[in-house]
């Protein structure tokens, strides 16, 4: 199954089967269905539910606040994750504001979906991936399929949740397949983190500790089977871990995680400065300093803007060949 | 679409709700009002007496805005949505004036247990925000809900002038026209955004623009609470009935300063202002209709004293988890 | 001259196109512009125009699934020209030379092997292993890998078992401390590390070298030893780094005393002490840490000596002697009660110390000699 088919499923499932839930984005109308196709077909079964919106990016988040806070389950589409900062205050002062400012009298809901990422050549405004700045945020779940699990059910779990819920696609992962049993050398098998989200945790061995546990999540998490095999060439062991609430973030289980091999590398699409990484070495030395062997490595763009001419793209965002090469100067 | 002065609009929809002058729902108007410019005077009293912290908008002037609105609004079904100067439209909401001192003294009795705060007022219904225009969105939203569950409920969201300037306004009207969702935009106009008077603010008019978008604005002074709530009662009514917006532009003022010492106007202007108070005015007619409101004005002065007291000694505010 | 048509991206979302009709068939000649195949992507039919004037050659065929951005087609300008999909050159490996794994590479690096040497003589395998080096390095020495060290009387006897010692040092030290663990019963030594690389591998008096001071921590970390002794006998300072080493790793520091010694009563160790044959520590004396007795040393009652001294045999010192840390003593020396003798200072054999001595000095004995030959 594509993740994109399995979003696009879980959608029309989600639709069917509980009358609260509605959708909307813009260019969401058939046949187009949408700039990325997730809700195409979608308006034709439920045209009462699923719209068609003006470009009033700010106004669409808002609208979903004010209808989750009178019953409702709506499912907003931002066209490209870039504009979410558009939808800043609507999601800062608004959503993940109201249930606790009115002391646990409310709950707001909302889940906001939106593409992020490179690779496509669309630019510096259309090829970022920010979800790093909504990290952190209190009372916002943010939530990013990868290759591994069902992505489709990620994001009906996502509809379910009371909380608002910022959900992180990857354009160049709607095409791919989606990763379920063991394959191709890997073992795969998950945990769940507090809220029972899953964390995967990919391996190239079978028993045993490994050398170096590479922690990534949502688009970078495609490169994982290729970095795996290769570096399986080299007889390294590698541990990736790849969970999809990446916030809060599943300390318990990457501390774990990280101690099983005592080096750590952290691997994102976003910007280097203050991003995932940044806050998941800082919880590692707290919890796991005396198990690390080395500090932790966080690779990812950077801090500039995504350029457009291809080969300088592909310079600018991370490689597998980046993060196998970071592993091997790290294993010395 | 056009701008319309307040007249008789009887096409198409109920009988509209009048006042008459010997009706006992004009006291029932000029108590709340009293009630409300009581509460405002004792916050801002308490605060410059250093018993209360933060800040607080007070709505002082602007009581037949909210009294006269909110009167005519279904409390059974409909849904509310203000912004930061909403003790007035929570009280005339609610009636709560215990839960209001106690939100803002910071006790645990507090509508929401001390968390919120003047700014951030939650009942049944009845929900506000801090951040300018962003409440007027939201309840676009609320009225997609609410025609999508076939409620009959209107939603109304008071903004002042100032948010006229927010750019999220225009797209909350611009969606509410498109989707034809039942919406009450009720603009207080009362000339001054914070500290800044209204020129330095907006080009054009205020209260003509929603009809670029197709909506209807009636404008008119807020002077008279009955004449208020039968032009809400009239507007309510249509928009029930036709699932299209409208607004409700009212001309009135603050005698208050924004929030504290923000206040930079005259005192020449100032004392204009408190000549055309409509408080006084209407207690002068009703005077004159032969009401006695000694003893509703003592009522009014007990409850707010024994709401008072009853704030003050009750248990602080815990965290929220 | 053959000019190659690739699948083109029609639609950012997907990664393939079905080639639904082939218009003209391999061999036929096309002019440019004309339409040689149809593509079908989810959204549309497209047709596929000729670039150029030629013959034209499909590497698929109809009702196929192709990549973006793979080779569909070729067109020649004869007919007679062999047309061939080009070859995407795969990295290959260096032909000839087998290749070390990083992990093989590292592990060699450790144990000083060199990668020529392995290279040679594996030649017959592409990729040499990490294991392949562990095998190469031990298969240098005469026996025992790491498995042996391990006993089935550790696993089965494990409160009643003796203490297992690791040996830092494989010289003359380690053979005098080897030789006092014969003797002494709830001591065995399991394993020595050396930090000279050609020792690896082999065995002394039966204990196996596993590796160099490198790996002291990775040995306790398999659970090859209980506590470690230093023993070599001829550097102070070795001996104290390797107690600060074994410290940072939280390793414990054994004693070893030869059976015939004898610590009297009230008599206080510190760790990580050899104390060999016939030495005495007196009622009441005190001992540090890591120091080196040789045979025959009488520590009287009632002294302190600090730690990391080294004692050649025949060292007596009478009660209330103080000596520092790090004080190198020769042979056949005497010391007078109560004399204080200060830290890091070297003493040579035979002198008979009645004064205290400062810190950090050498004290000389003076002797006269006459060496004759012998007559026949």
């Amino acid at each position: 199954m594509k993740y994109l088919a399995s979003l696009n499923q879980s959608l029309g499932r989600l639709l069917a089967e509980d009358s609260r839930v509605v959708v909307f984005g813009e260019d969401i109308l058939d046949p187009y269905g949408g700039a990325f196709k997730v809700t195409r077909g979608l308006q034709e079964q439920h045209p009462d539910r699923v719209l068609t919106t003006p470009i009033s990016e700010a106004a669409l988040v808002a609208l979903a606040n004010g209808m989750a806070l009178r019953g409702l389950r709506p499912v907003v589409e931002i066209m490209f994750g870039d504009f979410l900062s558009l939808c800043m205050d609507q999601i800062l002062n608004h959503a993940t504001k109201f249930r606790a400012m009115y002391n646990g009298q409310v709950t707001v809901p909302i889940t906001v979906r939106t593409p992020m990422g490179g690779g496509r050549g669309y630019g510096p405004t259309h090829s970022q991936s920010i979800e790093k700045l909504f990290l952190g945020v209190p009372y916002l779940d943010v939530i990013s399929p990868s290759v591994f699990g069902d992505a489709g059910e990620l994001l009906e779990r996502a509809v379910r949740r009371d909380c608002p819920v910022l959900f992180i696609e990857h354009k160049l992962l709607y095409p791919a397949e989606l990763i379920s049993g063991n394959s191709d050398g890997m073992t795969i098998t998950s945990q769940s983190d507090s809220a029972a989200f899953p964390v995967f945790r990919v391996q190239n061995y079978e028993t045993g500790n490994p050398d170096v546990t590479l922690i990534t999540y949502g688009g970078m998490g495609r490169f994982v089977p290729e970095i795996l095999r290769h570096l399986a060439k080299e007889e390294l062991r590698v541990l990736a871990c790849v969970p999809t609430r990446i916030s809060p973030l599943p300390c318990d289980i990457l501390t774990e995680a990280a101690c099983e091999s005592g080096r750590v590398v952290v691997l994102e699409e976003g910007t280097l400065t203050n991003g995932w990484g940044a806050e998941i070495a800082a919880q590692l030395q707290e919890s796991a300093w005396g198990e690390l062997k080395r500090p932790v490595r966080r690779i990812a763009a950077p801090d500039s803007i995504v350029p457009t001419a291809r080969q300088l793209e592909d310079a600018f965002l991370p490689s597998a060949s980046l993060v196998e090469a970071e592993i091997l100067e790290m294993i010395e | 679409m056009s701008h319309l002065e307040i007249s008789n609009k009887t096409d198409g929809c109920d009988a509209p709700a009048t006042v008459q002058e010997d009706d006992q729902s004009l006291t029932e108007l000029y108590r709340q009002m009293y009630l409300i410019r009581r509460v405002e005077e004792t916050l801002l009293d308490l605060f410059s007496k250093g018993r209360v912290s933060g800040t607080i908008h007070t709505c002082i002037g602007q009581e037949v805005c909210a009294v006269g609105v909110v009167g005519a609004l279904d409390k059974s079904r409909d849904v509310l949505w203000t912004n930061h100067r909403g003790h007035g439209h929570f009280l005339a909401w609610t009636g709560n004036a215990e839960g209001l001192f106690a939100e803002i003294l910071g006790r645990a009795s507090g509508v929401c247990g001390g968390i919120g705060g003047s700014q951030h007022l939650h009942a049944e219904r009845f929900y506000s925000n801090g951040i300018l225009g962003g409440a007027v969105a939201c309840a676009v939203g609320s009225a997609f809900a609410e025609k999508y569950k076939q409620s009959g409920a209107v939603v109304t969201v008071f903004m002042g002038d100032g948010a006229m300037a927010e750019g999220i306004v225009y797209e909350s009207l611009n969606l509410s026209a498109l989707w034809h969702l039942p919406v009450l935009f009720v603009l207080e106009d009362n000339g001054y955004a914070q500290s800044t008077p209204k020129r330095f603010e907006h080009a054009g008019e205020i209260n003509t623009r929603a009809a670029t978008f197709g909506i209807e604005t009636t404008t008119m002074e807020a002077s008279n609470a009955s004449e208020v709530f039968s032009a809400t009662s009239q507007i309510v009514s249509q928009i029930r009935h036709t699932m299209h917006p409208q607004v409700l532009a009212l001309r009135t003022f603050r005698l208050a300063p924004h929030s504290k010492g923000d206040d930079t106007r005259s005192p020449e202007e100032l004392a204009s202002l408190r000549d055309s108070d409509p408080l006084p005015a209407f207690r002068a007619q009703l005077i004159r209709l032969g009401y006695d409101l000694n003893a509703l004005e003592s009522e009014v002065q007990e409850t707010l004293e024994r709401s008072l007291a009853v704030a003050e000694t009750s248990p602080p505010a815990v965290p929220f988890i | 001259m053959i000019s190659y048509i690739t699948v083109p991206q029609l639609n950012p979302n997907e990664d393939s196109v079905l080639l639904s009709a082939i218009v003209k068939p391999t061999g036929s000649p096309v002019r440019k512009g004309e339409v040689i195949a149809e593509i079908e992507t989810e959204k549309a039919n497209v047709e596929l125009e000729a670039e150029t004037a030629g013959y034209i050659h499909f590497f698929a065929r109809e009702g196929d699934l192709a990549a973006v951005g793979s080779v569909l087609a070729a067109i020649s300008e004869s007919l007679e020209e062999v047309v061939a999909p080009p070859v995407i050159e795969e990295s290959t490996a260096q032909a000839g030379a087998a290749r070390l794994t990083k992990k093989a590479e590292l592990q060699a690096k450790k144990l000083g092997i060199s990668i020529s040497d392995l290279t040679l003589s594996l030649a017959a395998q592409d990729t040499i292993t990490e294991a392949d080096v562990l095998k190469f390095a031990s298969s240098a020495g005469t026996s025992t890998s790491v498995e042996s060290a391990h006993d089935l009387v550790d696993d089965i006897y494990p409160e009643t078992r003796q203490q297992r010692l690791l040996l830092i040092g494989g010289g003359l030290g380690a053979v005098q401390v080897l030789d006092a663990l014969t003797r002494i019963q709830h001591q065995r030594a399991t394993a020595i590390v050396d930090d000279n690389l050609s020792m690896l591998g082999k065995t002394l008096m039966g204990v196996p070298v596993l590796g160099s001071s490198q790996d002291i921590e990775r040995l306790f970390g398999e659970n090859l030893f209980d506590a470690c002794i230093v023993s070599v006998s001829t550097s102070r300072d070795f001996r104290e780094r390797m107690a600060d080493l074994a410290a940072k790793m939280s390793i414990p520091m054994a004693n070893v005393i030869d059976s015939t010694a004898r610590v009297q009563a009230n008599a206080k160790l510190g760790a990580g002490n050899v104390i060999l044959a016939f030495c005495q520590i007196g009622s009441c004396a005190a001992l540090g840490d890591g120091n080196f007795l040789s045979a025959y040393v009488d520590i009287e009652h009632h002294c302190t000596i600090g730690n990391y001294c080294a004692f050649g045999p025949g060292v007596m010192m009478s009660s209330l002697v103080n000596i520092g840390d790090k004080v190198k003593f020769g042979t056949g020396i005497f010391i007078e009660p109560k004399v204080r003798i200060g830290r890091e200072s070297v003493i040579s054999s035979g002198a008979i110390i009645t004064n205290h001595i400062p810190e950090r000095s050498a004290v000389k004995t003076r002797m006269n000699y006459m060496i004759k030959k012998l007559s026949d």
